[in-house]
């Protein structure tokens, strides 16, 4: 089944600080989308700081996404954990939270020795009786009783989970400030606030909020790893993008009623493509005859479209750029990063691809190459799905 | 006076063919043509797809096609269609 994507997308993304005097962080966040469209994600801490602790956390979060990527359930998992993680006494070497988000919008939640989550619902804390919960007891081996807090509910448009280490709520512990640390109560008030002030702040821009704020907590010398995951259930950004001339020409008009009914953000790749859409919907096409820091040629406008582009030359750009960057955060300017940025700016991409061929594009004489478009098209999109989970979807006309 | 109108093709062939320059056009008119003559961009004036049209980059200056357009060749063409 594929998830219902028209209600929500579900944008998870982490923000760490390693302890001060550290070089690596014991606590571990991962995130994984399964094929039938679960999303998981985990956030484990490993005792003590460092390597060690970093190791621990690593595996605990592999073992936990690989039991939970089979169906297991989440009482197997964990006991598997605890028993060879359960530690010894009553000190453990872990703690963690594992998260599973069903595509009907089921949430299921297992923490263990880890602050509770917290759920913001309309932009305040919410702790109705939507939220089921239970405990659930396992012994593992040497008779050491552990207790995972269980919990479940149906996420809301506009949701938001936060996850977090103790270090965070324990931020600023012992300062003339906040002598009993941040707290969860203090935590949860300062992100309604950020809610109230920016009420669609993306899940990383929270996520780096709650850090920044428990790093300033411990006056910029973090005394614990500080982590903190954040899952923003919003409104589903729509990309519709167009290149190359439709195959047949009786086509054409498909093409430019796709660009007419589309309701989200419209872009068009292609100079004959552009001019197939201004022809069949009767709209002027202006091009901005402006240099392009970039050395790409130049951008045109037209109503109801938010960006048009040259072809194959900025989509191979574009393509490098998705290649190289190691977040979807770039800062560069010109046609090919401005491009670059609305893909990794929207959750559902849809690519119409017209497949003719303008046959002077293969002449070997040309002083660049130029590749096909489609194949262009097919590498972006795998990138987009694979690198940047995004929902993509192609279409050939 | 109408203004003689100028259309730079910006399709990706005349570009690479050396359109890119073609974009300067303006910059290098004579003062006493630039108030004549507007000159704006075509996202592809689609001649490279027709046989016998010559080599790219394209130019229409008015109604006259400039094939293999540079800026010196459209500047003599406009200069010739002004008189």
């Amino acid at each position: 089944m594929t998830p219902d994507k028209t209600k929500y997308f579900i944008e998870a993304e982490a923000s760490q600080r390693t302890e001060a005097g550290s070089f690596a962080s014991g606590d571990v966040c991962m995130s994984r989308r399964t094929a039938d469209g679960r999303t998981l994600l985990t956030l484990v801490h490993g005792r003590g700081s460092g390597i060690q602790a970093n190791v621990t956390a690593s595996v605990i979060s592999s073992m936990i996404v690989n039991y939970a990527m089979r169906n297991a359930p989440i009482g197997q998992a964990t006991r598997s954990v605890l028993n060879t993680f359960g530690g010894r006494g009553n000190r453990t070497d872990a703690s963690f939270a594992v998260v599973d988000i069903r595509t009907d919008g089921t949430v299921g939640i297992a923490e263990y020795e880890t602050p509770q989550f917290l759920l913001f619902r309309d932009g305040t804390l919410y702790s109705g009786s939507g939220i089921l919960s239970e405990q659930l007891s396992i012994t593992t081996g040497g008779d050491l009783r552990h207790t995972i807090r269980l919990s479940q509910f149906e996420a809301q448009p506009e949701d938001r989970l936060l996850f977090f280490t103790k270090g965070v709520i324990r931020s600023g512990s012992g300062t003339q400030r906040l002598p009993e640390g941040w707290t969860r109560t203090g935590l949860s008030a300062a992100v309604t606030e950020i809610l109230t002030q920016n009420p669609h702040i993306s899940a990383r821009e929270l996520a780096t909020a709650v850090v920044n704020r428990a790093e300033a907590n411990d006056l910029f010398v973090p005394k614990s790893d500080l982590s903190c995951v954040s899952v923003y259930f919003r409104q589903p950004r729509k990309l519709l993008l167009c290149s190359g001339p439709p195959f047949n020409e009786t086509n054409d008009r498909i093409l430019a009623e796709r660009i007419k009914d589309w309701d989200g953000t419209a872009v068009i790749c292609g100079g004959t493509t552009a001019a197939i859409v201004a022809r069949e919907l009767r709209r002027e096409i202006s091009v901005n005859l402006k240099r392009d820091i970039s050395g790409l040629p130049p951008t045109s406008a037209m109503p109801g479209v938010n960006l048009i582009t040259e072809g194959v030359l900025t989509l191979a750009r574009v393509k490098s750029l998705l290649e190289q960057t190691p977040s979807s955060e770039l800062t560069g300017q010109g046609t090919d990063f401005d491009l670059a940025r609305i893909l990794l700016g929207h959750d559902l991409i849809e690519f119409v691809v017209g497949t003719r061929i303008n046959p002077q594009h293969q002449d070997p004489a040309l002083p660049v190459e130029l590749e096909l478009r489609r194949n262009v098209i097919k590498e972006i999109a795998r990138l987009l799905e694979t690198k940047f989970l995004k929902d993509v979807r192609t279409e050939y006309l | 006076m109408e203004k003689l109108t100028v259309r730079i093709c910006t399709g990706t062939l005349c570009y690479i063919m050396g359109g890119a320059e073609l974009q300067l056009l303006g910059d290098y008119l004579p003062e006493s043509l630039a108030d004549k003559v507007e000159i704006r961009g075509a996202t592809c004036l689609d001649f490279c797809n027709q046989e016998g049209q010559g080599k790219a980059p394209f130019v229409l200056v008015g109604e006259e096609l400039v094939t293999g357009a540079t800026v010196a060749k459209v500047v003599e063409v406009i200069k010739q269609k002004l008189g």
